[in-house]
C-alpha cells in the first residue's frame, strides 16, 4: 500500500497552471480575455478564458460562478468541455476545448447552402446537449445561435453557461429577466418566476426557425414589442390554449392576432420539421415538448438522415476569421460595465446577460457581417465565450 | 424511486472527486496534519531569519512544538465552526438577507465547502474562523442567494460591537480568501444534499403508508436528522439519497413508524440487504455525533495561535516580508 500524501489546494492549483501555456490573445473585453493555449505535454490546443475578478466589489462574479459550477457537472459530446480550471492571483482561468466557429456565423454566411439534412443534424446535436443539461437539472437560460459553438469535426456544442442555474425546486423563485430577447419564451416575457426547461426549448424552437429562414424568426425591438412580435408570428394564444397565462405577473390583455399559415413563411421546410418546430414553440410551457421527446420525434428518424457532423458545411477559414475578428472588436466596454453593476444589484442575481438583449436590436437585422464597429450587435456578447480563430 | 438516479449522480463532481472511505479519509487527514506541521516548523525557522532577535525565535519554535494540534484536534476545531454556520445562517435569515427557502441549501453547501476545504488544507495554514465566513459567502453565490459583500459583513460587525469591541471584519477578510477556498474546492461548486431526496422519499412513501399525519411528522423530524448529518463525514461516504433514507429511518424510529414495508416493496431483497447495512451505518454515525463544545474549541484555538504557519499568517513578520519582497518585483501580467 502506498502511503497517503498530503495534497494542498494551492499545490494542485499551481500544478494545473503549469500544464498549460497561453499562446496568443483571441479577444479581450472588460470581463474576460480569451487566449488560444496549449496543453504543454499533449500539445492539445485549448482556449483559455481568463476572467478578471480583481476589481469586482463583491469578489468572484456570479456569471463566473454559474459557468464553472455548471460546466464541472456536464460531460457530454454536445456541451463545451471544461478541461481544467486554475487561478492566478485574482484571475480565474477556464481551460476550455477549442472551438473555431459558431452557428450564428454559419447562418449568416450567405455563401453556404443548407440542406434539410444539415439543419436536422445541427438541431439533433443541440437538442442532445440540451437534453443532457435538463437531465442534470440545469437550465441554460441563454440559448441563441452564437452560443452554439462548432468544433472542427463539425460537432455542435452548447456553450456560455454564465446564466445557467439548477432548477426543479418549485418553491424557489427565479428571475424572469433572462435569455436574450429574441429567444425569450413568452412565459418569461410575462414575468414568470417559476419556469422549467421549457424556456430553453422555446429558444431552440427559435433557432430551428432561424436555421430554416436564415434570419432571426422573432426579432422584437423591445421587451414589450417582443410579445407582439411573437403573437403576430404565431397568433395570440387563447386562454384555452394557455390556461393561466392571464395570471402571470404581466399577463394583461393583448391584441388578438390570427394564426398565420406557417408553411407560407417556411417554404421548402418539410411537414415533419414544421410539426416539431411548432411543438417547440407551443405557448403553454406545460405542453411544450421536452428535449427528450423532441429527439424521439419522427422528424429525426424520417428521411433524410441527419448529415454526419464532419460533412456539415462550415464557413471557409478566412471568412470565419473575418467575422469573428469583427465580433472581438465590437466589444462594447460600456455595456459590460453596466452589466456588472446589474449582476450584483438583482435579488436573484441572474448574472449579467439580460442587458445584452437590450443591445441586440439592430444586430442581425442589419444582416451579414457581424457586429461592425458600433458594438451594438450580439457580436459584442460573443467575445467572452467565443473562441474563434481570427487570422 | 429515489430522485437521485445513480447513473446521473455518478456524473457529478461530488461523486467523482469527493468520495472517501472512512480509512482513506483518516489517512488523508493524518498526512495533511503531518505535512502541515512540517510547514509550520519550516515557516518558523524562516521567520527566525527575518527576526531581529534569534533567541526569541527559538522560544517561539519550542512553544509551537508544545502546542501542535493532532488531526483530531484539527477536526474538533473545524466542527465547532461548522456549528457557527448554523448560527450565522439564522442571523442572516432574521435580517432578511437570506430568504427562508434558501437557508437549508446555503447552510449545507457552506458546511460542505468547509469540510472539502480541509481535505486539501490544514488549520495551521488557514484557521477555520475566517475560512468559515468565506465558504459561507461563496455558498450564497453558488446557491443563488447572493448577498452584497457590504451587507454580508454588517451583521458580523454589529455582533463584534455588541460584544463590546470594535467592528473588525472587513470586506477583504472574506474576499481575500475566496481564491484560496475555490482552488481548494478544485473549482467544483455543486454540492448535493439529502434534503431533496428526502422530500422525494416523503412523496413516494405516501403511497405505501396509511397514517399520513404520522408520516408528515416523521418527515419533519427527518429534516433535523439531516441537519445533524451535515456535520458528520457521511457526505464523503454515501450518496445524498442514502443519507436521506438513513435520516428517515432515525425519525421513523422516534415516532414509532415502520417504513420497512415501503422499502421492501421498492427494492429487491438482494439490494435491500446491502442498503440496510448502509442505512445502519448512517444511523450510527448521525446518532453518535459529538459536537465540539465552546470551551474545547476555545482551548484548541488558543493552542493554534502558537502553532500557526507564519508563511500563511498575514500578521506575521515573515508574511509581511514576503509581500514586501514581492512588491519589489515589478508586477508581471500573465496576459502576454
Amino acid at each position: 500500500m502506498t502511503a497517503t500524501e498530503a495534497v494542498f489546494g494551492e499545490d494542485i492549483n499551481k500544478e494545473t497552471e503549469s500544464l498549460y501555456k497561453k499562446q496568443r490573445k483571441l479577444g479581450e473585453g472588460t470581463y474576460a480575455v480569451v487566449y488560444q493555449g496549449q496543453h504543454i505535454k499533449t500539445g492539445r490546443t485549448v482556449a483559455i478564458k481568463k476572467i478578471k475578478v480583481g476589481n469586482m466589489r463583491s469578489g468572484l462574479d456570479m456569471s463566473a460562478i454559474r459557468e464553472v459550477k455548471a460546466l464541472q457537472e456536464l460531460r457530454h459530446p454536445n456541451v463545451i468541455e471544461l478541461v481544467d480550471v486554475f487561478s492566478h492571483k485574482t484571475n480565474l482561468n477556464l481551460v476550455l476545448e477549442y472551438l473555431d466557429t459558431d452557428l450564428e456565423i454559419v447562418i449568416k454566411e450567405k455563401n453556404l447552402v443548407f440542406m434539410p439534412a444539415d439543419i436536422k443534424s445541427w438541431m439533433m446535436m443541440a437538442l442532445r446537449g440540451l437534453d443532457h443539461c435538463h437531465k442534470c437539472w440545469l437550465l441554460h437560460r441563454d440559448l441563441k445561435p452564437n452560443n452554439l459553438l462548432i468544433a472542427s469535426d463539425g460537432q455542435l456544442k452548447l456553450a456560455d453557461f454564465g446564466l445557467a442555474r439548477d432548477f426543479g425546486d418549485v418553491k424557489r423563485a427565479m428571475t424572469s429577466n433572462t435569455v436574450t430577447r429574441w429567444y425569450r419564451a413568452p412565459e418569461l416575457l410575462l414575468g414568470a418566476t417559476n419556469y422549467t426547461g421549457a424556456i430553453d426549448i422555446w429558444a431552440m424552437g427559435c433557432i430551428f426557425a432561424e436555421l430554416l429562414l436564415r434570419a432571426p424568426y422573432l426579432p422584437g425591438d423591445s421587451d414589450i414589442e417582443q410579445l407582439t412580435t411573437i403573437f403576430k408570428a404565431r397568433g395570440t394564444p387563447t386562454e384555452e390554449e394557455w390556461p393561466g397565462m392571464s395570471k402571470l405577473p404581466a399577463g394583461f390583455k393583448f391584441d388578438k392576432y390570427p394564426r398565420p399559415q406557417f408553411s407560407d413563411l417556411f417554404q421548402g421546410a418539410s411537414e415533419d420539421a414544421l410539426v416539431l418546430m411548432n411543438l417547440m414553440l407551443t405557448f403553454n410551457p406545460t405542453n411544450r415538448i421536452s428535449a427528450g421527446d423532441a429527439l424521439r420525434h419522427p422528424y429525426f428518424s424520417n428521411m433524410p438522415r441527419p448529415t454526419k457532423p464532419a460533412k456539415l458545411s462550415r464557413p471557409k477559414k478566412e471568412q470565419a476569421a473575418e467575422i469573428a475578428a469583427d465580433g472581438e472588436m465590437a466589444n462594447n466596454e460600456d455595456s459590460r460595465k453596466r452589466q456588472f453593476k446589474d449582476a450584483f444589484s438583482d435579488d436573484d442575481v441572474f448574472g449579467s446577460r439580460p442587458m445584452i438583449a437590450g443591445q441586440a436590436n439592430n444586430a442581425t437585422a442589419a444582416g451579414g457581417g457581424g457586429g461592425g464597429g458600433g458594438g451594438d450587435g450580439p457580436a459584442n456578447k460573443r467575445m467572452d465565450m467565443r473562441i474563434s480563430s481570427p487570422a | 424511486m429515489s430522485s437521485e438516479k445513480p447513473p446521473l449522480f455518478k456524473q457529478t463532481s461530488q461523486y467523482r472527486d469527493w468520495r472517501f472511505t472512512p480509512e482513506s479519509l483518516a489517512q488523508q487527514r493524518a498526512a495533511n496534519n503531518k505535512k502541515g506541521i512540517e510547514r509550520v516548523l519550516q515557516g518558523l525557522r524562516e521567520e527566525a531569519q527575518v527576526d531581529d532577535d534569534p533567541s526569541m525565535s527559538e522560544t517561539r519554535i519550542n512553544e509551537a512544538k508544545n502546542n501542535l494540534l493532532t488531526p483530531s484536534e484539527e477536526l474538533e476545531l473545524v466542527d465547532y465552526y461548522l456549528q457557527m454556520v448554523h448560527v450565522y445562517a439564522l442571523t442572516y435569515k432574521r435580517n432578511g438577507l437570506l430568504k427562508p427557502d434558501a437557508v437549508n441549501n446555503v447552510k449545507a453547501t457552506a458546511i460542505n465547502f468547509i469540510k472539502r476545504f480541509y481535505i486539501h488544507n490544514v488549520v495551521f495554514d488557514y484557521p477555520p474562523k475566517s475560512i468559515m465566513l468565506t465558504c459561507f459567502y461563496l455558498a450564497t453565490k453558488v446557491e443563488n442567494a447572493f448577498v452584497k459583500i457590504d451587507d454580508f459583513i454588517r451583521p458580523l460587525q454589529s455582533a463584534e460591537m455588541k460584544r463590546g469591541g470594535k467592528a473588525q471584519t472587513k470586506n477583504e477578510d472574506i474576499l481575500d480568501l475566496e481564491f484560496v477556498v475555490i482552488q481548494s474546492l478544485q473549482f467544483e461548486l455543486a454540492a448535493h444534499h439529502p434534503y431533496r431526496p428526502a422530500y422525494g422519499f416523503y412523496l413516494d412513501m405516501q403511497a405505501y403508508i396509511e397514517d399520513k399525519g404520522l408520516l408528515k411528522e416523521v418527515y419533519e423530524k427527518t429534516q433535523s436528522y439531516i441537519d445533524q448529518s451535515l456535520y458528520t463525514d457521511l457526505v464523503f461516504f454515501y450518496q445524498p439519497s442514502q443519507i436521506a433514507l438513513g435520516a428517515f429511518k432515525l425519525a421513523a424510529k422516534d415516532k414509532d413508524l415502520d417504513i420497512d414495508p415501503y422499502l421492501t416493496q421498492c427494492f429487491e431483497a438482494r439490494l435491500l440487504e446491502s442498503l440496510y447495512t448502509i442505512l445502519d451505518d448512517i444511523q450510527d454515525i448521525v446518532s453518535n455525533r459529538n459536537p465540539t463544545a465552546v470551551d474545547k474549541a476555545r482551548e484548541i484555538d488558543r493552542k493554534l495561535i502558537l502553532c500557526r504557519n507564519p508563511e500563511k499568517n498575514p500578521n506575521s513578520k515573515l508574511y509581511k516580508k514576503k509581500v514586501a519582497d514581492q512588491g519589489e518585483v515589478p508586477y508581471q501580467s500573465d496576459s502576454e
